[in-house]
């Protein structure tokens, strides 16, 4: 009942990223019997499209679920693409009415999509996120801190992390979209850092800090990955208008296949009946890469039917809407599109979509082995902990201060809960300091002997320790109040005390603030996202259900 | 910047003598402290390069992130009940240093319930840990009761008895994620047997600014020269006042609540 077709995509239409999309392609409309084909483009998530099409043992997935609700069947067919870009000429010519896009790809495609009512594009389905698929390398760079200002290669499939860390650091970086950022990369004088596949990323590093042999590129070195970012870039599904109009059950239909597949796949990969050659032979082209194809599964996390119906929510954190009209704003700042662009967001009812789900929920484990996390924490210096920030807010308060009130802070707590929601992978450090004003006034004015200057920084930690759990307890209520869902796992608490003083220290003593506002500076939390990609210890599986 | 990192020669030169004359020490015993002109303030540069207590310490011990009471006060006592704490001298009113020593302790404890309390002790040629920390009425009594139990009998292990409380503290702070204050409470003449100077541990202690023990005396007239009366390590209380113990395991100052422009300037903070 299915076909499949893997199609090597003419080497025209891989030309470029935006060159690619856009380039002028004929435009035709869908007919209502418009057959339904599924795109498939070489990434982890379509491993489960291409899994539902196994029939070797009876009758696939897709065979079993694709039928309207009223029982009709219908065939569907799938069509593989060496590319993101490579679809939109199939897509224009209604040769496929679906395209495998990202969110910040909807927004590149606009101006071709979007120019005739035909063609504008419906978002359907939610594939889930990169969770560790795509990497950021550096060349003589060791940590994001050195992103600010600087420069940063993607291409349209990536797009959306950098824009994410973009509007993380102090100063926006240029973005610059391009074919092959891995080529890019590699040539002299090029961008200090890149986003890319994990494997591409490996080879340019040569696992560790690049050469420049084998193709890796000197001084290179892997700076965070999606495992720690891993609510930025996410895979979908969108519908050529006319087709959902003239055929909704359809596509009614092959959303309700898709989340069966979903369900199937995760029970099958259980129990080791995927074919990975298949596999790999259907979305990668080449049955010999059965590994490279684990690879891309292991790097990806699909969401469920509850994270459908999130995604679908215009006020839920990571919704379709709220990474697009983010994203938007970010790319008209970089100068990528001269305008938001409106776009339709998902249209489905997908409760009702639901109902062959074996189980609904999507049950939350703890991410995070919070002891183990608290403990790396404390053993970093702070140059490592600095290193290893991804994205931070600080917040201020009054001397001896030990209460948060929301009314003051209600901005900076939705701002680290965003970004608690986005890094999903990374540890949130709530970190505390203390002023050292006091204390040096009791070191130098005052001659405090060595035991009493100990019991006054253990005293002071202890402050800030408590200010932390405070804030952790604002934060969660924040969260509670706002309708998130916070995993508490990812939180920990650092009570810095006067350890890391805002002026440095001059010879082992916190250097005294020179002005008032340092003063004030200097009793602050911040709410740091701390990649932990090196701490394996920290992290307790992913979810199973 | 002109920072007096050594600040405390002519006040510890004067100490020493006043309290020299007080108690005479052998060699061995002394535990003699190194010179004031090595004591630097508290090298706060280096709190976070070390980790206190040991991760590795009791990995199985939860830490203060899901403890009940991260921030308790820890208060082990070494008791020297020691042959030599039978004598008379420096024992104000009390008929001799362990009378004194057991009044000052009773008089402590009952004032302070809320906190964790242990108890090591050495009498009789056995060094015991009697109680190790916890809190309650329970506790308390049975500690009491232990205090009231020792006769100064025999030798001096005090390096021994004040590491058995080191480590029962460290497990605890390791418990509490090294939050909260610990303290060990050292009661003694300071006559150390042959071998259990406690100066090594004093400075093991004392000299790692992330090691967040604090190291009192009660003491019975203590050289200042002995490790156990060395202000740039130790809080020093002397037997004969023990209402100022309370006050010196309290006194804290907390974050300045003003911006004094006139201390704006490391320069004059230093002077």
């Amino acid at each position: 009942m299915f076909r499949t077709f893997i199609l090597a995509a003419n080497a025209a239409l891989l030309a470029s990223v935006t060159p690619a999309f856009s380039q002028d392609t004929p435009v035709r409309d869908c007919r209502a019997d418009t057959e339904v084909t599924l795109p498939m483009v070489p990434t982890g998530h379509d491993a489960i499209v291409a899994h539902a099409t196994d029939d070797l043992m009876g009758p696939s997935i897709i065979d079993r679920f694709s039928k309207t609700e009223t029982g009709d069947a219908f065939d569907v067919a799938t069509r593989g693409f060496e590319s993101y870009e490579a679809q939109l000429p199939a897509y224009l010519a209604c040769e496929t009415p679906f395209m495998r896009v990202t969110h910040a790809q909807m927004s590149l495609l606009a101006d071709q999509t979007q120019a005739q009512n035909s063609t504008r594009m419906i978002p359907v389905f939610f594939y889930g996120w990169s969770n560790g698929a795509d990497a950021v390398i550096g060349r003589g760079v060791a940590s994001l801190q050195a992103l600010s200002g600087s420069a940063i290669l993607t291409d349209s499939a990536r797009l959306d992390l950098a824009l994410q860390l973009a509007s993380d650091a102090s100063q926006s970086p240029e973005i610059r979209v391009v074919d092959d950022p891995a080529a890019a990369f590699s040539q002299p004088g090029a961008a200090p850092f890149a986003i890319v596949s994990t494997p591409r990323g490996e080879v340019l590093t040569a696992g560790d800090v690049g050469t420049g042999a084998e193709g890796s590129v000197n001084g290179a070195r892997e700076i965070i990955t999606t495992t720690s970012a891993n609510r930025v870039n996410g895979d979908l599904l969108v519908v050529r208008s006319d087709f959902f109009e003239q055929s909704p059950e359809k596509v009614r239909a092959t959303v309700r296949t898709l989340l069966k597949a979903e369900e199937l796949f995760r029970e099958d990969a259980k129990k080791q009946i995927v074919d990975f050659t298949r596999t790999a032979e259907l979305v990668l082209g080449d049955p010999a890469l059965e590994d490279d194809m684990r690879d891309l599964w292991s790097g990806v996390e699909t969401v469920g039917l509850a994270g459908q119906i999130e995604w679908a929510t215009p006020t839920a954190a990571r919704s379709f809407r709220a990474l697009v009209n983010a994203g938007q704003t970010r790319m008209v700042e970089a100068g990528l599109i001269d305008q938001a662009i409106p776009l339709a967001g998902p249209e489905l009812d997908y409760t009702s979509l639901g109902d062959d789900i074996w189980d609904k929920r999507r049950v939350q484990t703890s991410s995070f082995d919070q002891d183990a996390a608290t403990a790396a924490i404390q053993a970093m210096s702070n140059e490592e902990i600095t290193g290893n920030t991804i994205a931070e807010v600080t917040i201020l308060f009054e001397p001896n201060q030990a209460a948060f009130p929301l009314a003051i802070y209600r901005k900076e707590f939705e701002e680290a809960l965003q970004k608690s929601k986005v890094y999903a992978g990374g540890v949130l450090s709530i970190e505390a300091h203390a002023s050292y004003l006091g204390y040096l006034r009791g070191v130098l004015k005052q001659g405090w002997e060595p035991p009493r200057q100990k019991r006054e920084i253990a005293s002071l930690r202890n402050t800030s320790t408590a200010r932390a759990l405070a804030v952790r307890d604002a934060l969660i209520s924040t969260s509670n109040e706002l309708g998130f869902t916070i995993d508490e796992s990812q939180i920990t608490i650092n009570g810095r005390g006067i350890e890391d003083p805002l002026g440095g220290f001059c010879n082992d003593l916190p250097c005294p603030p020179k002005t008032e506002q340092e003063w004030r500076e200097s009793r602050r939390v911040v709410f740091r996202v701390i990649g932990m990609e090196s701490e394996a210890e920290v992290f307790t599986p992913l979810n199973d259900w | 910047m002109n920072i007096t990192k050594y600040r405390h020669l002519s006040l510890a030169l004067a100490s020493s003598l006043a309290l020299a004359g007080c108690f005479g020490e052998e060699e061995d015993n002394s535990g003699s402290a190194v010179s004031r002109a090595d004591l630097p303030d508290v090298a706060v540069s280096r709190l976070g390069q070390s980790v206190w207590p040991p991760i590795s310490l009791d990995q199985d011990l939860p830490f203060a992130s899901v403890g009940t009471t991260p921030f308790a006060e820890n208060n082990m006592i070494v008791l020297d009940m020691s042959g030599s704490m039978g004598e008379p001298d420096c024992s104000g009113d009390y008929a001799n240093r362990s009378e004194a020593a057991k009044q000052a302790l009773f008089a402590w404890l009952s004032a302070n319930p809320g906190d964790n309390v242990g108890l090591v002790s050495f009498s009789k040629g056995n060094i015991e840990l009697n109680s190790p920390l916890g809190r309650g009425e329970s506790h308390s009594t049975n500690v009491v009761n232990s205090i009231k139990s020792l006769e100064p009998k025999d030798g001096t292990p005090l390096l021994s008895a004040m590491t058995i409380a080191r480590d029962e503290l460290e497990k605890q702070a390791a418990r509490q994620g090294g939050l909260g204050a610990y303290r060990m409470i050292v009661i003694t003449d300071g006559e150390a047997s042959r071998g259990q100077n406690p100066a090594p541990l004093v400075r093991e202690i004392a000299d790692n600014p992330s090691n967040m023990i604090e190291l009192h005396t009660i003491g019975f007239c203590i050289g200042g020269n002995h490790a156990l009366n060395d202000p740039g390590r130790v809080f020093y209380t002397s037997a004969t006042s023990p209402e100022d113990l309370r006050a010196g395991l309290d006194a804290t100052q907390g974050e300045a609540n003003s911006f004094d422009a006139s201390t704006i300037s490391f320069e004059e903070l230093s002077q």
